[in-house]
């Protein structure tokens, strides 16, 4: 009985023994396959999510166009405006690239804007147009995010490519963060509600708008979609510019500082400088809706805005002061939350000290930097 | 007879390793699965902020289509009768908006 344990326990011991070795070969051979073929159900499983995404995102703006719209074919000329591109010009010769990419973006734009109205046949405010014409860009950031990723995975399943697959997947779920950022903004952009992104508009409105300060002058569409307003507060005179409200709008706050500065030097008006508020991308770990103070052009997009800012900046030896209120990319896009709202007053505080401390001698130039949805 | 078999046994260890990464290996299955489901997004609340033009008085209200940033949506302020205004909207998570 012992006897025929013991050779049992034996017999057990080399299958066992047999296993491991079978499992360290297959390991050396078909480690990476396996790690690959795991990759793929997971990277595979994002981009059904984020196809789920792009899908509920399409299904959300045709829903609300459909509501202003009495189209036939409104899904086709949707799909055509979901897939349109733009082509950034050449940078083999960089002198000159500014004026071209402002050329091409002003195209898009425009071009952008008429296909949204040519799909609405009621006449509707101008303020619903902008802020579906957000929707319609959110859903194409979702569209080709879908698109970026699924070229990749077929890309990397195709060739079995593991450090493509690998890529993608320590990617992914970063993206996919992204995309549902996207589609929660696509919710304040149907109701029209102020943004993170909004700060920037929303605090030179308040400061306008404040008990201390006396509106002189307002000049509607100073530049295209951008709005002029002189005020007077505690003894000072402030320019200020954001982009026309309450629809989706960023205006062009690069072309009003250069048109305000230039107007202002040929009346011989002394200019103290200029301050920029923004909404900044927060680092993990930081607060929502903390301001900070530094120097600089607090203006992202494209680029075409930021230079033409410094560069009269520069020309003119202008100090230039940015006040900016951190977040995170999915607070920037989806409804303000109150933490960032709650940020107005300190900003306010903070422009006063440097209006008062620093920016002493002549009017001040204030621009409110960002989306101005739900803002007038 | 099985303790006996148990007690002879020499690789009892590798036993238990093999048992552990099979169960590693389960788990590591079920959680990239669980990344192909369909998920929920909840909206959040958004609410509106009214203050009355003559007192200051302070009201919370839900946000209603059209609303925007110093409209006079032209409610009464329950203090004084005057005209509020929209002083800010602002979103909050279903969860704080439970808790106040």
């Amino acid at each position: 009985m012992v006897s025929n344990t013991l050779q049992l326990a034996d017999e057990f011991n080399i299958i066992i023994q047999t296993l491991y070795i079978l499992l360290f070969v297959v390991l050396i051979f078909f480690g990476q396959r396996i790690q690959f073929h795991l990759s793929l159900m997971e990277v595979g499983g994002i981009l059904r999510q984020l196809l789920h995404l792009r899908n509920a995102a399409v299904k959300m703006t045709m829903d609300e166009l459909k509501k202003y719209s009495s189209e036939k074919d409104i899904n086709s000329k949707f799909e055509r405006l979901l897939n349109s591109f733009m082509i950034m010009p050449e940078a083999v010769d960089p002198a000159g690239i500014v004026k071209k990419i402002e050329h091409i973006v002003n195209t898009r734009e425009t071009r952008f804007l008429d296909d949204v109205r040519r799909l609405i046949s009621q006449d509707i405010e101008e303020s619903k147009i902008r802020n579906l014409s957000n929707m319609v860009e959110a859903t194409m950031a979702l569209n080709i995010i879908y698109k970026i990723i699924q070229h990749y995975y077929l890309l990397a399943k195709k060739t079995k490519n593991f450090f493509v697959m690998a890529q993608l997947q320590m990617i992914a779920p970063l993206i996919f963060n992204e995309a549902k950022s996207y589609l929660q903004a696509l919710n304040a952009f149907k109701l029209g509600t102020p943004i993170g992104d909004t700060i920037g508009p929303l605090i030179v409105h308040k400061f306008m708008n404040h008990q201390e300060t006396k509106i002189l002058e307002h000049k509607k569409d100073y530049v295209k979609d951008t709005d002029l307003y002189k005020v007077e507060r505690n003894g000072r005179i402030f320019y200020i510019i954001k982009a026309s409200g309450p629809g989706g709008n960023v205006g062009k706050p690069g072309e009003a500082i250069k048109k305000v500065i230039n107007s202002l030097k040929k009346r011989n008006e002394k200019i103290a400088g200029i301050i920029m508020i923004d909404a900044a991308l927060k680092l993990e770990g930081e607060k929502t809706g903390e301001v900070a103070e530094g120097v600089g052009a607090a203006i992202g997009g494209i680029g075409v805005e930021k230079f033409k800012i410094e560069e009269i900046a520069t020309k003119n030896k202008l100090p230039l002061y940015a006040i900016i209120i951190k977040q995170s990319l999915m607070e920037a896009i989806t409804t303000m939350k109150k933490e960032i709202a709650d940020s107005v007053s300190d900003a306010i505080s903070r422009i006063d000290r440097i209006s008062r401390e620093e920016l002493v001698d002549g009017c001040i130039i204030l621009a409110g930097i960002g989306n101005t949805i739900g803002v007038p | 007879m099985i303790t006996k078999l148990v007690l002879q046994f020499d690789n009892f260890e590798l036993l238990i390793l093999f048992a552990v990464a099979i169960i590693f290996f389960l788990i590591l299955l079920t959680d990239i699965k669980k990344q192909g489901r369909r998920m929920t997004l909840v909206n959040p609340e958004i609410k509106v902020q009214l203050l009355c033009e003559e007192c200051g008085f302070k009201e919370i209200r839900d946000f209603k289509e059209g609303d925007y940033i110093s409209k006079k949506p032209g409610d009464k302020c329950e203090k004084c009768g005057g005209d509020m205004y929209i002083d800010i909207i602002y979103s909050i998570s279903k969860q704080e908006g439970a808790r106040q």
